[in-house]
């Protein structure tokens, strides 16, 4: 809307307003002059450029000579031309033709003498490519499914290709937003779910250790609860085998050593190795004292 | 029509000469002339100077009939239809200005239908507008609107038909207010079912929906505040409705948590008890044919108990619980400690046995060493009982203990009906006493009774613990004996027997 202006030497007066409507509102911009008109008593000069070809002017204060605007324009204005620009109005906002647009459409039809047949063409023609917003949502979610690289999917270049997409299938902008939303949620999701495994990976792989480290300390106990101050031996292998026959000569030992070894029967490593390292590790930290 | 429509027409095409704008301005004049009732009309030439020449561009002239207007626009079309030069058209209908400047026939159709319409001009437009009147200020045409419109239409001299179908043409598709409030209603909620099915079909983004039925009651012509009323009604159902199902999925949800969260628990639990259950079974390996683990087995159980983080006193607690199971129960009620008892009945020691039966049974009524008498046996607890009767059973199958001489004693009872002699004969029965004769009352020494399971049934534990003496005979008092088969009725599951009447008269021991 814009404001024209005269100039009057020092003051700048107000003197009309210029206002560029799509077809479709021409009916009910006349119907708010109309009404505006009724209120007031001035005279006004009233320009209408109907496209190109058409231009319309009315100097009044009078509410009727408005009315046989309406009525001239409407005549004036292409059918056709308004319906769609109604529909697509209707489609650009809302995505589809829902029953309220449908009976929306119907009544401009009426007016504009479309016949049903016309109409629905006319529908069927704006809805195109897809049928309707159940089918824009599934299409373009497949499109965003087709993108796996997350990267791709935080970039904005992306969303805005998607987005120029998005308007040639006529997928209103709130609609757009939307999945763009559940997308990014579910990358998110996605992203944590990585995570999630990796975490569990780590996990078990802590749990294996675990294992072993227990093991190591059970085995640990059992030596120390066995070892004897005068065992120590140069070679550490040969001490090593000392301890255990120690342990293996007593019955309680022997039980003790065979329940260890036994619960961590699974543990994928020579347990020989891991009791010899056991040892080891005892030995030099007792040397030190 | 009442007033004239003036008409000017100026050839604007740059492709054409001056003098084909000339020729063509003539052509057009002629052409207009020619028409039915334009043969009088007078045609003003209007001119321009182009190229410092004044030349004919136009002409201006009045038409005072929609009749002669409609043929004068028919004629325009045609021409351009067959000519098609861009041409300016200004038509002046009294304040009301419209200019088309165009080339395409087409553009003047929309001109055409409007004049035949007759609603630009008098008389149908005076009643188009009276109809508008009506229809702004009721919403739909009442019958008083359409009888006052009947007479306006007569006195304006339109026909019936006329001013019916000027009435459909304002009033709309829906012409009673009842048909736009349903139509409306109808429409809202379709909508709103629209928006329930697509919820159960897939998620999408919400959008206001109240702009679009608000241009609906416009385009129908409804009040806005009866259409509002309609859209809040439904609203607030389908409002409900997401409602409903949004808090539905957030309890699902948090069911789905604490499932997960009871099911962790569950897991947990179950580690805990898989681990006491393999302890256990450690337990019941290690003391299958032992009452105690061996050290070998101590050290496996010791080190089980470590690995799978059982407590000291839950490994103990267990322990116990394999060992009763294996070996019997020690429970006692008052304190003493059986298992000695058991060892020795596990290793059929039964005269050890018997000895150590005394002296659990004394320290159990706390007697201090002393004999139980028939009034102290009665405070042998039932728990004490059932332990020191459920271990000479467990290890003689049955033949020996407390239950094993009450069902002697019931035996007795059949065949027996003099008290006295059943508690001798009970005696005999459990070869405690052999069959007196004249000089020999049957009583044998103590260390004469038979200590292995050939001994009769209930033969063992002996009462010895309610004997003041053994050095010469082992003699149990006939009131003890039938004291004692009384407490044991008491305290045993066995059928109630008849106890022996005890007559304080009664001889403790037989002369």
């Amino acid at each position: 809307m814009e404001v024209t202006q005269d100039f009057d030497l020092e003051e700048v007066l107000y003197s009309g307003l210029q206002i560029e409507a799509p077809l479709d509102g021409f009916r009910l911009i006349l119907r708010s002059l109309k009404n505006w008109l009724g209120r007031v008593s001035q005279r006004f000069l009233f320009t209408l450029e109907l496209s190109q070809s058409f231009l319309i002017t009315l100097q009044t204060n009078q509410i009727e000579p408005l009315v046989q605007l309406l009525i001239l324009g409407e005549y004036l204005l292409p059918a056709h031309d308004t319906y769609l620009n109604k529909a697509e109005a209707y489609i650009d906002s809302f995505g589809e033709l829902t029953p309220c647009i449908k009976a929306n459409l119907n009544l401009i039809g009426y007016r504009m003498k479309i016949s049903d047949v016309e109409a629905k063409n006319l529908n069927t023609r704006v809805m195109e490519p897809l049928k309707d917003l159940e089918e824009k949502y599934s299409n373009f979610r497949q499109e965003l499914l087709l993108v796996s690289d997350e990267e791709s999917l935080l970039d904005d270049k992306f969303w805005n290709s998607m987005k120029q997409r998005a308007s040639v299938i006529r997928l209103p902008e709130v609609d757009f937003d939307f999945l763009m939303a559940e997308r990014q949620k579910e990358l998110r999701e996605e992203y944590e779910s990585n995570k999630r495994k990796i975490a569990d990976e780590l996990d078990l792989y802590r749990k294996k250790q675990e294992n072993l480290t227990r093991y190591c300390k059970a085995f640990e106990d059992l030596i120390l609860d066995f070892i004897k101050n005068d065992a120590f031996d140069d070679d550490p292998l040969a001490m090593c085998q000392e301890i255990i026959d120690e342990i293996e000569l007593r019955e309680f030992g022997r039980g003790r050593l065979s329940e260890i070894r036994s619960f961590y029967k699974d543990i994928p490593v020579e347990l020989n190795l891991l009791e010899k390292r056991v040892i080891s590790e005892i030995c030099l930290l007792l040397s030190f004292f | 029509m009442a007033k004239e429509v003036i008409v000017l027409i100026k050839i604007v095409d740059s492709g054409l000469t001056n003098d084909d704008v000339v020729g063509e301005v003539q052509y057009l004049i002629e052409d207009l002339r020619d028409l039915d009732g334009m043969s009088q009309t007078r045609f003003y030439v209007v001119n321009e100077i182009r190229d410092s020449d004044e030349i004919r561009v136009g002409i201006r002239f009045e038409v005072s009939s929609t009749e002669n207007f409609r043929s004068v626009i028919k004629r325009l079309r045609d021409r351009l239809f067959y000519n098609p030069i861009e041409t300016r058209f200004l038509f002046q209908f009294s304040d009301l200005k419209l200019q088309i400047q165009t080339h395409k026939a087409e553009d003047l159709i929309g001109l055409m239908s409007a004049i035949q319409s007759g609603y630009l001009f008098p008389p149908q437009y005076n009643y188009f507008l009276e109809v508008e009147k009506c229809i702004h200020t009721h919403y739909h045409l009442s019958n008083v609107d359409i009888n006052n419109l009947k007479l306006i239409g007569q006195r304006l001299g339109l026909t019936q038909e006329q001013a019916h179908d000027l009435n459909d043409e304002v009033a709309g598709k829906y012409k009673t207010r009842e048909e736009k409030h349903n139509y409306f209603e109808k429409i809202t909620f379709e909508e709103f079912m629209y928006f329930r099915r697509m919820r159960e079909s897939y998620s999408f983004a919400s959008k206001d929906r109240w702009p679009m039925l608000e241009e609906l009651a416009e385009n129908l012509g409804l009040p806005k505040s009866e259409a509002e009323l309609i859209y809040k009604h439904y609203y607030k159902d389908y409002n409900e409705d997401i409602k409903l199902k949004s808090e539905q999925q957030l309890a699902k949800a948090s069911q789905e948590a604490e499932s997960k969260a009871k099911a962790e628990r569950q897991k947990q639990a179950q580690q805990a008890q898989e681990w006491r259950d393999q302890y256990r079974s450690l337990c019941r390996e290690a003391m299958t044919s032992n009452i105690y683990p061996s050290e070998y087995d101590q050290g496996r159980l010791d080190q089980a108990r470590r690995l799978r983080n059982i407590s000291v006193d839950e490994a103990i607690s267990i322990e116990v619980e394999v060992r009763d199971e294996l070996h019997g129960g020690i429970q006692s009620a008052a304190g003493v400690d059986y298992s000695r008892l058991r060892n020795l009945l596990h290793q059929q020691a039964w005269q050890e046995a018997d000895m150590e039966t005394e002296a659990v049974i004394l320290k159990a009524l706390d007697r201090d060493m002393q004999p139980a008498t028939a009034a102290t046996v009665q405070r042998l607890s039932a728990v004490d009982v059932a332990t020191i009767d459920g271990l000479w059973s467990r290890y003689s199958s049955g033949r020996f203990g407390f239950k094993a001489q009450q069902q002697v004693y019931r035996a007795q009872q059949q065949i027996q009906q003099d008290d006295r002699q059943r508690l001798l004969d009970f005696q005999q029965a459990l070869g405690w006493r052999e069959a007196p004769s004249l000089l020999y009352q049957g009583y044998r020494p103590y260390h004469d009774l038979n200590f292995s399971l050939e001994a009769p049934q209930g033969h063992l534990p002996t009462w010895r613990w309610s004997c003041p003496s053994l050095s010469d005979r082992y003699k149990p008092s006939l009131e003890v004996i039938a004291a004692v088969i009384q407490h044991l009725n008491g305290c045993m599951l066995l059928e109630a027997a008849a106890t022996p009447a005890l007559d304080p008269a009664f001889p403790t021991q037989l002369a």
